[in-house]
């Protein structure tokens, strides 16, 4: 009964904060917060056995569909922006832009997350390795949420502010897929079978079978549908592939992206699924946060308040370090002032799911170490996000008006 | 038909013991709940091509891939999923009240206490005269001695109830309007609340006859007052919730649907909390929205944007905790009370329907509308199982046999009707 209280309370918060979200249309930074919806990370764990305990361990485990379904969600939405012909829109080398930025920030974050896991937290060599490489994925990720209604604000419907939204949406494919590999190949699975064949078979059905789903979902959805079978469809085949996912022990992220991307490649009714996943994803997301918010046990220390200041610090640097030599190696046809790579500093819903995914099937130990480090970052980086944004946004604008001058 | 076999095909290699153990698969509640999903809805979808309601599909799925036969649900999968029932109950309910226009009920009251009156005296006069009148060899044989009076009286009492929400699922499922819908709609809700008391009554009787040896029965007051409390606070707690969608309806008016949902599940959850009764307080909030405001067609689209979903997997799961291993233990016995609950439904169908003065298709095949059985008789045998322990268990085994009966044929015998009275509209939900 408490499940269903439960349930129902996170039905009615969702519906609120949904609400909330879509009704202020000139928000200050702070309000950011509430946007991104971040803020239920907060009130989960008001909820949570820390607090109210309404969302007590039972409940949550009564609930854990919701959450294996909100994580789902995520991954297909993301997933489901990959269409082939969206992508043909763009120059190769935006892709290859969001990987070398995703390969730059994984070497440099987990260098220094490295350092500071055996140094200042003080663990061990296997875990500060394992650590490291997945905070590395986690501060590569991006979200363009913020972006979205900074450039909203500012009315900015130039070329450079599309390409980057273009590339700050696609950018986290990279770390989801590390994801996959760090799970399958990383000694963490407690497995008898040999250590790299073994994998490599789960992580080719964890790519096959959402392509079988998306392929019943095409033929599913081949004739005319309603709305309402169309969400029951959508509802029932995420479920499945985020099911077949947590059975083979795997996080629901990876192999829900690709039933996302195989879908919206087979399919020819995007313009039907669009409306429906915006309308639902809202209330989706903050029943996740309310859950993840619920899972996570804070941990707090100095140590770690350093840690995650030295993270942000860095990853702000090689924002800012790494957009004019990028762009110049790329040839890309306009400058970008190297403010603009703040662009990337929100992550968001991905860094959220990111970090559960994670703390949930990845098996890593100090796994609370892992969601408190992961998720105080995500939430610092989007507190920061608008303001640097601003001033992202700005700056770009005097490069070109200085360029303007220079060519008149 | 292709993608039913692919993912049935697919759900019994998955489950299969060679993947299982090469693959070292953990059980996944999701992967459950995805799978029953799908399966039920395609099994509703094919069900409706043989003219059978989507429903019967619904439970049939939910039958084959419960803990029963294939296994694809466990036992605690379907005692976890069964959060949806409040849910999928309260939603019903909502639909159900918003469907009723007062002004229709008025000119069917009554027809409606007719039919009510003569079909809870045909059958529970007619299975206790059975009880004496018939040898009670074969009842003794599955269940033990028993004294037949309080027996057949608490089985007359369960036999007399018909489920309002399967009766409002296919109605909605056919989309069927008119004279008779309201009538069958209006008697099935109706009677649950005269079931409900009854079976308070007959049980707060039987306790006190099998405790006392056989002697002096007599009537436990509080259990009556407790009763007309949870109706009153019901019908009250319904206006309340009513008087709230209509504000809401008339002054926000966004996200209809989130906000259904939400307060769908808060009846549920007060009508618990308080000992209330869930289907009459939604019952009551929809007819308020209908009746005393303008929204009553809002409230109605709003729901059905996400009905389905829901439907589908609280009929799945109804069907899933069928027990089938009562009703292959006591089948026969099964067989011969739906028989009889028949003819004696038949009866009093048709001395109300006459008494009542309704058409001649009610009075011949108005039977046929009144014979499922889902969730409020099974939450009563339950009941008798705790309170009479002498006979309660084998008492719940055979009603359960008898409830999986009920409830996979009703429905089809529902549409029957409606579609022959003219009153259906298309059959897809």
């Amino acid at each position: 009964m408490k499940a269903l209280f439960a349930f129902g309370l996170l039905i009615l918060i969702a519906f609120l904060g949904s609400r909330f979200l879509t009704r202020r249309k000139n928000f200050s930074p702070f309000f950011f917060i509430f946007h991104t919806g971040l803020i239920y990370l907060l009130l989960g764990i008001a909820l949570g056995s820390k607090g109210l305990n309404i969302l007590s361990p039972e409940v949550l485990e009564h609930l854990s569909p919701l959450l294996i379904l909100g994580l789902g969600w995520v991954g297909f939405v993301f997933g489901f922006q990959f269409e082939k012909k969206y992508l043909q829109r763009f120059q190769r080398k935006f892709i290859s832009f969001s990987f070398f930025y995703f390969l730059i920030f994984l070497l440099t974050i987990s260098g220094l997350a490295y350092l500071l896991m055996s140094r200042v937290i003080g663990l061990n060599l296997p875990e500060a390795l394992s650590f490291s490489f997945a905070l590395a994925l986690l501060f590569s990720l991006t979200s363009p949420t913020v972006l979205d209604v900074i450039l909203f604000q500012v009315n900015k419907k130039e070329l450079p502010s599309y390409l980057a939204r273009f590339i700050v949406s696609v950018t986290s494919f990279w770390g989801i897929l590390g994801l996959a590999f760090l799970v399958f190949f990383t000694p963490h699975q407690e497995s008898s079978q040999p250590c790299f064949w073994w994998p490599l078979c789960i992580f080719t059905l964890s790519i096959s079978l959402p392509i079988l789903i998306a392929f019943l979902f095409h033929r599913l959805t081949r004739k005319k549908v309603s709305e309402e079978e169309m969400l029951l469809f959508l509802l029932g085949l995420v479920f499945l592939c985020a099911g077949i996912a947590d059975s083979l022990g795997l996080a629901p992220l990876f192999p829900t992206m690709i039933l996302g991307i195989a879908y919206s490649n087979m399919t020819r009714r995007q313009e039907k699924l669009y409306p429906l996943l915006l309308n639902t994803e809202k209330p989706m997301f903050v029943v996740l946060f309310i859950l993840v918010g619920a899972l996570w046990q804070p941990l707090f220390s100095w140590p770690l308040a350093w840690v995650i200041l030295l993270l942000i610090v860095l990853k702000i640097l090689v924002l800012i370090g790494l957009i004019s030599p990028l762009t110049s190696l790329l040839h890309f046809p306009f400058p970008f002032s190297p403010w603009y790579g703040l662009c990337f500093l929100s992550s968001g819903v991905m860094g959220v799911t990111f970090t559960v995914c994670v703390y949930l099937w990845w098996g890593l130990t100090l796994s609370q170490l892992f969601m408190t480090l992961g998720l105080i970052s995500v939430i610092c980086l989007d507190f920061l996000s608008p303001w640097v944004l601003r001033l992202a946004v700005v700056c770009n604008k005097k490069v070109y008006a200085c360029l303007d001058e220079e060519n008149q | 038909m292709i993608e039913l076999l692919i993912l049935l095909a697919g759900m019994l290699l998955w489950r299969s013991e060679i993947i299982q153990v090469s693959l070292g698969l953990q059980s996944s509640l999701a992967l459950s709940f995805g799978f029953i999903l799908l399966f039920a809805f395609l099994v509703g979808q094919r069900v409706a091509r043989f003219q059978l309601p989507q429903i019967t599909g619904f439970i049939l799925a939910g039958i084959l891939g419960g803990p029963y036969l294939l296994g694809f649900l466990s036992h605690h999968d379907v005692q976890t999923l069964q959060i949806f029932d409040g849910l999928a109950l309260s939603l019903i309910a909502l639909i159900a009240g918003g469907e009723m226009r007062l002004s229709r009920l008025k000119q069917q009251l009554r027809a409606i206490f007719h039919l009510v009156f003569w079909q809870t005296f045909f059958i529970i006069g007619g299975f206790i005269m059975i009880g004496f009148l018939l040898p009670l060899k074969i009842f003794h044989q599955q269940i033990g001695y028993f004294a037949p009076l309080p027996f057949f009286l608490l089985l007359g009492t369960l036999a007399t109830a018909t489920s309002p929400s399967t009766t409002i699922a296919v109605i909605t499922e056919t989309r069927s309007k008119g004279r008779l819908t309201d009538l069958v709609l209006g008697t099935a809700v109706v009677k649950d609340f005269v079931v409900i008391l009854l079976f308070a009554f007959s049980l707060s009787l039987v306790k006190s006859w099998v405790q006392g040896g056989g002697e002096s029965p007599g009537l436990d007051w509080l259990v009556v007052f407790r009763l007309l409390e949870e109706v009153g606070g019901s019908l009250l707690l319904g206006v309340v919730i009513g008087g709230g969608l209509v504000l809401y309806l008339k002054y926000i008016q966004r996200e209809v649907t989130v906000f259904i949902l939400s307060i769908a599940f808060f009846s549920y959850e007060i009508s618990h909390s308080l000992g209330f009764h869930p289907l009459l307080i939604c019952l009551v909030a929809g007819f308020i929205v209908e009746n005393y405001s303008p929204y009553g067609t809002n409230l109605i689209k709003a729901i059905k944007k996400v009905a389905l979903p829901i439907f589908v997997i609280f009929f799945a799961i109804s069907g899933a905790s069928l027990d089938m291993t009562a009703l292959r233990k006591s089948w026969l016995l099964a067989v011969a009370i739906v028989l009889i609950r028949s003819a004696l439904k038949f009866l009093g169908t048709f001395s109300g329907a006459r008494l009542g003065g309704t058409n001649s298709l009610m009075r011949s095949f108005g039977w046929a509308g009144f014979i499922s059985q889902a969730g409020v008789t099974l939450g009563m045998a339950i009941i008798i199982e705790k309170e009479i322990p002498l006979w309660g268990a084998q008492f719940k085994t055979l009603l359960l046999a008898v409830i999986a009966l009920n409830q996979i044929i009703g429905p089809v015998l529902l549409q029957k009707l409606l579609v022959r009275s003219g009153e259906s509209g298309c059959k897809e939900l």
